[in-house]
């Protein structure tokens, strides 16, 4: 950068203002700390977010439309937002507890001070300041009822949603921006907030570089509508996201080539259920109980949005005459999510002019993991009363045989995955083991750096990360706040 | 704090995007239009016959096309610029047999879905256009919208 970049002195920067931002900045203003948080985003108000219809706010809210490619057999669309309050603008609102037995196993790794009971004080006051709700089903969310009524009959593990709403009212737009406020996003609920505690967010603000002396960062370079700007802060709080904080550090010569080597990540694939009886799934929420029955294998099921669009995108591949075969029996449509935990992780690299480029190599076992996650869903939603089912590959399944002989023989190389859930692409633990950043979320060896977002976990969650994102976050925050000097 | 919270503009409401940005908005539709994709997505849904429905996912494909990183933009113009040619292999008789029916299109549709390059331009434009035409605001749907909101 040139000396023709507008300098501005700083003590708390914040980049990003999703879940690890937002909560950093409210932590760090409640105490006090003077807070600017950068983001690169647009600040789309939450009336224009109501007005502006899905396919628009799909493209104004997420990241090149939704269309962030992790390439690989098959490429993997990548879901995350990009505008002030980032992902959480833009997701389920589920907000679900770290399990103790996945901190145990994390604190066995190296990272240990992030157990059950340290994050417990946390977790709890970021419930209660998003209204964390067990979530009661609409008008609709016939397809959540089902779900349950199919795994009681089959002995099955099922939860209801954990929810961050207040007042839903199952517009069933969630995840293009919930148009009633109701779902707590950062952007009604921590920024505004920190906004009055003082905090500053300043949206369209991309950062593009940190300077450092390798254990401190010295400046970093935003670019503002054009324009150059040189921030120079006493402490930077590093929340691009897990994909855009991997980057910035790589970008930065920070951690060398650890930031976004090993990114863990969830894939979801969608099953169209079709029911004799009306479901009435496009009057619901997002959903209202998930299964759990799997979740040590890393596998749960869950309904979606159905709104016309999604079902007949979901169903572009598929036979001609599908779509409106489907159409035309809307309300006894249901369209379910698998969320499964692969094992194998996505590798990042900067590429100029494109930003991060990713790739994934499903393994052998990542693949059977799918085919076992499918044949769960279907005896669910076959147990559920469902008359067809289409899976995430062209073809249509109508028996419990079928149904079988596709989870035996599909390819999931050749379905149609999605992600929506990164992390741990900075994992904090000890460098032996690809560890990038100290339990505070320094890179290691960085005194004034410190990350706190979905990037610093040490693993894969298995479950939705937010909540696990701000409890660290907090926890993180916290320790510092209390002895800056040693945290 | 030593510089005063910046603010953003308000946003531009949709007449009033910036020139260049509905320049380039324009040039893509018109890439999109010119490489014959509209009429193999209606192959895939009658709804897309509709010209509103049809005019609502050719602006929501050719936006999110638009808005991509330069390198991709790249090339998808140049797929988008080779499709007609794909198209015309797959069916070299189009032109004598003159304005096709949906099971020709389908069968068109087909053939390029084992094509490298075409296979993912037809199930991408496919998705992003099916998902525009019947989720974007209608005639009908905006009414609701301004009710809902007064
Ligand atoms: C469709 C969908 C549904 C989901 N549903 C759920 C759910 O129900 N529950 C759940 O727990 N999780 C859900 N998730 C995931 C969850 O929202 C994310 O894991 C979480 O928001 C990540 O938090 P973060 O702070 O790491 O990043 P983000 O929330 O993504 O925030 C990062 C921010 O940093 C900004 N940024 C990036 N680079 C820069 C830069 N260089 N300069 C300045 N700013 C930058 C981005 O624009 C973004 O706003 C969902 C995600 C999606 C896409």
């Amino acid at each position: 950068m040139t000396s023709t970049a507008r300098t501005v002195r700083c003590d708390a920067l914040v980049i990003g203002s999703g879940a690890g931002g937002s909560t950093a900045a409210l932590e760090l203003a409640g105490a006090g700390r003077e807070v600017l948080v950068l983001e690169e985003g647009p600040l789309i108000s939450q009336a224009r977010i109501a007005q502006a219809s899905p396919p628009e706010n799909l493209r104004l809210l997420y990241r090149q439309g939704g269309l962030v490619p992790i390439h690989g057999a098959p490429t993997i669309p990548f879901g995350e937002a990009r505008c002030v309050g980032g992902t959480t603008v833009v997701n389920g609102g589920l907000l679900w507890r770290p399990p103790d037995r996945l901190l145990e196993h994390w604190a066995s790794t190296g990272v240990d001070g992030f157990r059950a009971h340290h994050l417990a004080p946390h977790l709890t006051e970021v419930e209660r300041r998003l209204g964390v709700i067990d979530q009661s089903p609409g008008r609709g969310n016939g397809d959540s009822v089902l779900l349950t009524q199919a795994a009681d009959r089959l002995g099955w593990h099922w939860a209801p949603a954990r929810r961050a709403v207040r007042g839903c009212r199952h517009a069933n737009r969630c995840v293009t921006g919930c148009p009633t406020g109701a779902k707590q996003s950062m952007l009604v609920s921590y920024l505004p907030a920190a906004e009055q505690l003082a905090a500053v967010v300043q949206p369209d603000t991309r950062v593009v570089r940190l300077e450092h002396d390798g254990t401190r960062v010295t400046a970093v370079h935003a670019l503002r509508g054009g324009r150059r700007l040189r921030y120079l802060p006493r402490t930077v709080f590093l929340a691009a996201g897990p994909i855009g904080s991997a980057l910035l550090l790589r970008r930065s010569a920070i951690g060398g080539r650890g930031p976004g080597r090993a990114i863990a990540f969830h894939v979801n694939f969608r099953t169209v259920a079709r029911f004799s009886e009306p479901v009435r799934a496009t009057e619901g929420t997002i959903f209202t109980a998930q299964l759990q029955e799997f979740a040590d294998r890393g596998v749960r099921v869950m309904p979606a949005n159905l709104t016309p669009g999604s079902l007949a995108a979901a169903l572009a591949a598929h036979p001609a005459g599908t779509v409106d075969r489907m159409l035309a029996q809307l309300d006894r449509i249901a369209v379910y999510t698998t969320q499964v935990s692969v094992r194998t992780t996505a590798r990042l690299s900067a590429v100029p002019g494109l930003g991060a480029v990713l790739r994934h190599r499903l393994t052998g076992g990542d693949r059977d993991l799918l085919r076992s996650a499918f044949r769960h869903t279907a005896e669910l939603l076959l147990e559920a009363g469902s008359v067809e089912l289409l899976p995430p590959a062209p073809t249509s399944l109508t028996t419990a045989a079928q149904a079988t002989d596709f989870a035996l023989h599909g390819r999931p190389e050749t379905w149609d995955l999605i992600s929506v859930h990164a992390m741990a692409s900075c994992r904090m633990g000890p460098p032996a083991i690809g560890g990038v950043c100290d339990a505070q979320g320094r890179p290691h060896g960085f005194t004034n750096l410190r990350l706190c977002d979905a990037s610093v976990l040490p693993g894969a969650t298995g479950i939705s990360p937010q909540e696990t994102i701000m409890g660290f976050c907090r926890l993180m925050t916290a320790r510092h706040l209390e002895d800056p000097t040693r945290y | 704090m030593t510089s005063p919270a910046i603010r953003p503009a308000p946003p531009a409401a949709d007449g009033s995007r910036p020139a260049h940005e509905h320049r380039r908005l324009r040039l893509w539709e018109r890439r999109v239009r010119a490489a014959g994709l509209p009429r193999l997505w209606a192959g895939r849904c009658t709804a897309l016959s509709d010209p509103s429905r049809r005019a609502a996912a050719i602006r929501h494909t050719a936006a999110t096309f638009a808005a991509l990183p330069k390198p991709y933009r790249f090339v998808l113009a140049l797929l988008l610029r080779l499709f007609p040619v794909a198209v015309a292999l797959t069916d070299p008789l189009a032109p004598l047999r003159g304005a096709p029916d949906q099971a020709r299109l389908q069968r068109t549709a087909d053939r390029l879905s084992t094509v490298p390059g075409c296979a993912e331009l037809l199930k991408a434009s496919s998705s992003l256009a099916l998902y525009g035409a019947l989720d974007g605001p209608t005639p009908q749907r905006s009414t609701t919208r301004r009710q809902g909101l007064g």
